[in-house]
């Protein structure tokens, strides 16, 4: 049985990829776009802003595209990373307009429950919504999601510990 | 029933999306090798100016100074790709040649922001140190003048392209401002010697990256957040 180690694995996709800028960024949208999406619908609460906000940070991010990346970690880490100030910019934009201020749109939702996490998430600060949404919700670990904000991994465990605990409250 | 974290749902992306991502994507390739040429030209243009008279950079206007010149200044630093990004070009003396005419490069380490306004460097032209006289940098409590623990990325000699001559150089992702300290050992006007040192944080400050500057020696240490 021939082992082949997941680093093997991502260095070797990562190989393939180099020949092609587009193909490669197409590949990291396909293994990112779907999560991407939760974080930034999380992050806005405004369904009718998420392909918006998504289409400017990919744009960025293709074309600051690094050649390479040390790790699949260090890979999502910066994507995230990317979107997140998206985001960041977008909230920004929404306090200095506040006639588009977001509300959480009902528009193309079947899902009821979604709507309530929604509305749960626009009560955390901005800051605790990222980290509970990139830990809690994508899996990451303190390190990448630290890496990913920007912040030292003990404040990713302080942000998360009180979102959790007030999310708990919220959706009690 | 309760209701957790995990039922949230994105909205579904509307048909179109990969396709409209495509088109602005090629749009913005297009701007930019429009604006790749112009810069192009520029550079051919400051190459030139680099090998006759005062510098490269729009730095401060000083009398002719021998002595050490050591400043930090923190600057603020826009917005670029959702990101505020400094750029380090660091190279020893190089020569291009562009449409049969040969151009040469002044050694040279210097931050700019995303739009390419200086941070501050050091280089090899009279006068090529220090910062720009307007922007939006100001005094700032002194980093480090070292390494801080950076790994070496590279070290150039003289004929090495190195960062910044023939591309964008590395781009640095950092905080909303920078801490940038420039030292140089400086004989009738001209640096013979010095160093770049970027640090960034909200509440710590951390080193970003750290360039060993001589005329024919410019050694390069880069953290994770740079990418070249």
């Amino acid at each position: 049985v021939e082992v082949v180690s997941e680093l093997a694995l991502y260095a070797e996709r990562t190989a393939r990829e180099a020949c092609s800028p587009r193909r490669r960024f197409e590949n990291l949208l396909d293994r990112h776009e779907a999560r991407l999406r939760r974080v930034a619908y999380g992050m806005l609460g405004d369904a009718g802003r998420v392909d918006d906000v998504l289409q400017d940070a990919f744009l960025k991010a293709y074309r600051k595209l690094p050649t390479a990346f040390d790790s699949a970690e260090a890979e999502s880490a910066w994507l995230y990373r990317v979107v997140h100030n998206c985001c960041l910019d977008e909230l920004r934009r929404r306090r200095r307009r506040p006639e588009v201020l977001g509300i959480v749109e009902r528009a193309g939702y079947p899902d009821d429950d979604s709507l309530v996490v929604a509305g749960a998430l626009a009560q955390l600060r901005e800051q605790d919504r990222a980290v509970v949404l990139l830990v809690d919700l994508i899996g990451f670990d303190y390190e990448t999601a630290a890496a990913a904000l920007g912040v030292p991994r003990g404040t990713v465990a302080s942000r998360l510990n009180h979102a959790r605990a007030l999310l708990r409250q919220l959706l009690a | 029933m309760s209701v957790d974290l995990h039922d949230l749902v994105a909205p579904p992306p509307r048909p179109s999306f990969r396709d409209e991502l495509w088109e602005r994507t090629e749009a913005a390739e297009r701007r930019a090798a429009r604006r790749r040429r112009g810069i192009a030209l520029s550079a051919v243009a400051a190459a030139v100016a680099s090998t006759t008279a005062a510098g490269v950079f729009a730095l401060e206007s000083r009398p002719a100074f021998t002595g050490t010149y050591d400043r930090t200044m923190s600057c603020a630093v826009p917005i670029q790709g959702g990101i505020p990004v400094a750029r380090l070009q660091a190279h020893s003396t190089y020569s291009t040649v562009t449409f049969g005419t040969k151009y040469s490069l002044a050694s040279n380490a210097a931050l700019l922001d995303g739009q390419g306004n200086s941070l501050g460097g050091v280089s090899g032209v009279r006068q090529g140190y220090g910062f720009p006289t307007r922007g939006s940098c100001k005094p700032a409590a002194r980093v480090p003048l070292a390494p801080s623990g950076l790994p070496l990325y590279d070290v150039y000699k003289p004929g090495d392209p190195g960062l910044g001559s023939m591309d964008n150089g590395a781009m640095c992702f950092v905080g909303a401002r920078v801490h940038v300290r420039v030292h140089a050992d400086v004989h009738g006007d001209r640096a013979a010697s010095g160093s770049l040192a970027l640090w960034t944080g909200a509440k710590k400050l951390r080193p970003v990256a750290y360039v060993h500057w001589a005329p024919k020696r410019v050694a390069v240490y880069l953290s994770d957040d740079c990418h070249a």
